[in-house]
């Protein structure tokens, strides 16, 4: 692995062209003028957030959604300049932006690569039109191996695809042709979620309906398990419960996520880890544009909250043992003052004793492999 | 007051039939609440009560009434609870009454309740004025209702008030009713005193308070008072009537109804039924128709954490304070550590404590399965009484066992009776007798086990008759059954908290529906968990609950870590709703399965 990223910055972008059925991350569709208005008031967050970190370097930039590629290049260009030029990012800094293959064009990728851009995250969720077509994904397959053409013609060499298993209808065969896709087409880094039918959604209402055929459990198991076997046959180890890549390809930006790093988050809806203050940015369009526009920072956030020293190591062990490598013993004990079986003797017991976590000779904390299909039970042991 | 112009009277009826508007509106009626105070149906005071829309503890209040003929009155409106659970204390209730308003849904009928509480109004000598409420619904049917009363219940049906509590249509009727056909009570003032407790409660300033109608005598402020009963002496601090808030008085005299306060620590010393008198001139006999509460029915109560056992004692104390039908003490069990051994009056009296200290307590409990007391006649001539499944003796030792017999009062339509017949044989019902009340209801009488009235009976007497069966009933005293221990094993370990007592006919299926049931509500866990009934050593049934596959959440939602927690947060606290007995966890319905199959 390369090293470590320090600090990094999230931007949301919360518009779509359409809502997906099953998604509930913050986006809208809107019209160019609230886009317009909405990119004012970004701007003034941008600046305050940019002298929040004047003499801070960063190490990732991770611009996600919403549908970030939607944006027209003059807004994406705009974007890119404002951002690089108000924040100081150092020499190999990861720099992603999401996209989605039905709104990439040769010229946004031009644009993207002229700022920096180094790495594309792109949701691809199926190579099956019917799921794409169930799913709300205004992309085809033929989308895909376009824009991924594209994005390589550019000089991309640092691409990463989102696929979906337990989606409707799907089954085991189809799951392992997608994966077996996705390994041909050389991608350097997979996030493989399984569907989480997240209440609000349309997904959701169905499936209360009764509309939806969900792979049972024993199937969804059998494809997350697949998953586990299969990538890291293909030369791309798994590295967290979603997430594959090929050796030193890893995303770091959201390492900073897993491994209790700071992060600035800018946009509505973001949510930010800035010294010591986890915020959230609000979902209320329309409150987060007047906020703005009157510098009422603080009337923008949805969320504020200074966790605590034990908050602090709950939400680092709920997040690192996502992590297949696990949590470092000894950087914890440094890091908290006190050793992880200090900390929660019970429960590092009670998890050892059911095979859900094992040490490594190293010093490692790690899920077994029954804690990566079981990993809430490890998650959420540490909660208080 | 003139004890001539006092009138003290009760309304009795079935569920639903209308009682709690009813005295709202003759609260109204009386100008004792004006429509502006009234929330709806001020009797019931509890939240829940009125959730349930049951009155579980009555109150009296006293009413200013001016007759058409101009002649002011003293009315006194004792409550009853309507519940079967509570019949002795609606005797209480009715003993201080001279009249009693029944009210009969015009749409419904006569039901088991009605029966029920008007022969205990007999036998009290009470007054009867039928009252057919609800007049006012499309589905009325008076006529239907006044040739019930005629045919079965022997009332003249022409003295029936017909009346709608919803519009105040004759209520006028009634209180005329009230002061001319109910009697004035009797009682004289020179007699040593007896005053009847009817009800208590317990007040956090003024300790119990009991709810007294006088029957003899006089009882002042200041006086020493003796319970008859219990013995204990107390100093009259305050007497009070209720319109419907308390007023002080000095005094309370012969036919009045009130209540009394005199720094008595717990409801223990004010019991339903007991005889105040006097200490200085002792009345020589007490009241007739005094019985200490007795449980009928036993459960355990767990705390799901074993910290909060301290707090469910404490919450026990407190409504124990106020209910002195509520028994607890310390039990242990080996699967679910440290909780209270509890006993009711009824199932409904048990839901309704679990609740409160669910609710009001904020505990989180493990409720196990109700049982009742079983008497158990050893082979070596002794008899111990258990009401725990676990703490049956061993099976060689037993000479036979005796289980508590209630004898049923079912009130069915006629086209039902073929289903209702069929559900008692199957729970071992014995029948006894079958009348028609009009050509379409039927009242059977069933002798049945308690023990299977606990399990669900109500729930599928309503569905075998569509809601139109309504059911009551008494203890009629202990019978000998083939009753056996049905055990639960869960990864081959026997959970006691899951025994039960069966009888040994139902076993077998008991075993196989119980193991079905238990797999339903027994989450997968990390391993899969093997559940077994067992008789003795000998395996019944057996299903097994499969391993959990998968239980991993996909996403990492951005950087946002707070809702991640969230999420991780929330199904932690599903899980605490849990027990965990070893490996396993066990939701609360587990405890309580064996109601639920049959």
């Amino acid at each position: 692995m390369q090293t470590m990223a320090e600090k990094g910055i999230y931007v949301h972008v919360p518009f779509c062209a359409r809502k997906c059925q099953y998604c509930d991350f913050h986006s809208v569709v809107a019209d160019e003028t609230f886009v317009g208005s909405y990119f004012d008031a970004f701007e003034q967050e941008l600046l305050v957030r940019s002298r929040e970190a004047a003499a801070d370097s960063f190490d990732t930039l991770f611009i996600g959604g919403g549908t970030p590629s939607i944006l027209t290049i003059s807004r994406l260009d705009r974007l890119l300049r404002m951002l690089t030029s108000s924040f100081t990012f150092s020499s190999s800094a990861e720099i992603t932006v999401e996209v989605n293959p039905s709104s990439l064009s040769l010229a946004k990728l031009r644009c993207l690569r002229s700022w920096g851009v180094n790495r594309l995250s792109m949701g691809v969720q199926s190579f099956e039109p019917n799921l794409l077509e169930a799913l709300g994904r205004l992309h085809t397959v033929e989308q895909v191996f376009q824009s991924l053409r594209s994005a390589r013609q550019v000089g991309f060499d640092n691409i990463s695809m989102d696929l979906m298993f337990g989606l409707p209808d799907q089954t085991m065969a189809q799951w392992q042709a997608t994966l077996a896709t996705a390994v041909q087409l050389g991608i350097q880094h997979l996030s493989a979620y399984a569907l989480i039918l997240e209440e609000a959604t349309p997904f959701y209402r169905w499936a209360q309906q009764g509309l939806l055929a969900l792979p049972d459990e024993d199937t969804e198991a059998c494809m997350f398990e697949t998953t586990m076997q299969y990538l890291p046959d293909h030369g791309m180890p798994q590295y967290e419960i979603s997430n594959y890549a090929r050796l030193g390809c890893e995303s770091q930006h959201n390492m900073l996520y897993w491994t209790g790093k700071p992060y600035l988050a800018l946009g509505s809806g973001a949510a930010g880890y800035w010294r010591g203050r986890r915020y959230v940015n609000t979902k209320d369009m329309a409150l987060y544009v007047s906020g703005w526009q009157n510098h009422a920072a603080t009337e923008t956030l949805e969320l504020e909250e200074f966790p605590n020293r034990y908050q602090q190591m709950d939400e680092y062990m709920m997040t690192g043992m996502r992590l297949l490598r696990g949590i470092h013993g000894p950087t914890f004990a440094k890091r908290f003052g006190m050793a992880i079986s200090e900390a929660y003797p019970a429960q590092l017991q009670r998890l050892l004793e059911r095979n859900l976590v094992q040490w490594t000779a190293d010093g490692y904390l790690q899920l077994t492999y029954a804690g990566r299909v079981l990993g809430n039970h490890v998650f959420s042991a540490w909660l208080r | 007051m003139k004890q001539d112009k006092i009138r003290n009277f009760c309304i009795i009826a079935h569920i639903d039939h209308g009682k709690s508007t009813l005295a709202d509106r003759i609260l109204e009626k009386t100008h004792t609440l004006s429509e502006r105070d009234m929330s709806e149906q001020v009797l019931d005071s509890m939240d829940l009560e009125r959730e349930r829309g049951i009155t579980i503890k009555l109150q009296a209040v006293r009413l200013a009434y001016t007759a058409s003929s101009g002649e002011e009155y003293t009315l006194n409106l004792i409550d009853t609870p309507g519940h079967v659970d509570f019949s002795y204390e609606v005797s209480r209730s009715l003993a201080a009454c001279e009249g009693a308003l029944l009210v009969i849904d015009a749409s419904q009928g006569i039901e088991a309740q009605t029966l029920a509480n008007l022969y205990l109004a007999l036998e009290h000598d009470l007054e009867i004025i039928p009252v057919i409420n609800k007049i006012d619904l499309p589905s009325a049917d008076p006529q239907r209702v006044m040739n019930e009363l005629e045919e079965s219940l022997g009332l003249d049906a022409s003295e029936a008030i017909l009346t709608s509590a919803k519009t105040g249509q004759g209520i006028d009727d009634i209180l005329e009713a009230i002061v001319k056909r109910v009697p004035a009570p009797g009682g004289n003032e020179e007699n040593p005193l007896q005053a009847m407790i009817f009800d208590s409660h317990f007040d956090v300033y003024r300790g119990a308070v009991a709810y007294i109608r006088v029957m003899e005598g006089r009882l002042s402020v200041g006086d020493k008072i003796k319970m008859m009963a219990t013995g204990r002496t107390f100093e009259v601090s305050e007497l009070g009537v209720f319109r419907p808030a308390m007023v002080s008085v000095s005094s309370l005299g012969p036919g009045e109804v009130g209540c009394v306060i005199a720094s008595m620590k717990d409801v223990k010393d004010t019991r339903v039924g007991d005889t105040i008198t006097l200490s200085r001139r002792p009345a020589p006999n007490s009241l007739a128709g005094y019985r200490p509460a007795k449980p009928m029915v036993f459960c355990g109560l767990y705390p799901v954490d074993n910290e909060q056992y301290q707090d469910l004692r404490d919450a026990l104390d407190r409504l124990q304070l106020n209910d002195a039908a509520l028994s607890y003490e310390p039990e242990t069990s080996a699967a679910l550590g440290f909780g209270y051994r509890c006993g009711f009056l009824g199932l409904l009296h048990m839901e309704i404590i679990q609740e409160r200290l669910e609710r009001e307590f904020k505990l989180n409990l493990i409720t196990t399965a109700p049982s009742v007391e079983y008497h158990i006649h050893m082979n070596n001539g002794s008899e111990v009484s258990i009401d725990n499944p676990s703490s049956l003796p061993k099976v060689i030792d037993i000479d036979f066992i005796e289980e508590p017999f209630v004898m049923a009062t079912i009130m069915v339509p006629e086209e039902f009776v073929g289903p209702v017949m069929e559900l008692c044989q199957d729970k071992r019902g014995i029948f006894s007798n079958m009348e028609y009340i009009t050509t379409e209801r039927t009242r059977l009488d069933y002798e049945l086990p308690l023990s299977e009235i606990l399990m669900d009976f109500f729930d599928r007497l309503k569905s075998r008759t569509k809601g139109y069966a309504s059911l009551d009933y008494e203890l009629m005293g202990y019978r000998r059954s083939e009753m056996v221990k049905l055990d639960i094993l869960l990864n081959g370990k026997a959970v006691d908290a899951l025994s039960c007592i069966v009888h040994r006919e139902k076993a077998q299926a008991r075993g196989r529906n119980l193991t079905e049931k238990l797999k339903e509500v027994i989450p997968r866990q990390q391993y899969e968990v093997p559940i077994q009934a067992a008789i003795g050593s000998k395996v019944i049934a057996r299903e097994t609950v499969r391993a959990l596959r998968k239980d991993v959440l996909a996403k990492c939602y951005g950087g946002d870590i707070s809702r991640k927690r969230k999420l991780l947060e929330k199904q932690k606290e599903g899980k605490k709703r849990m027990k965990s007995l070893g490996t396993i966890d066990v939701p609360q319905e587990a405890f309580m399965a064996i109601l639920e199959v049959d």
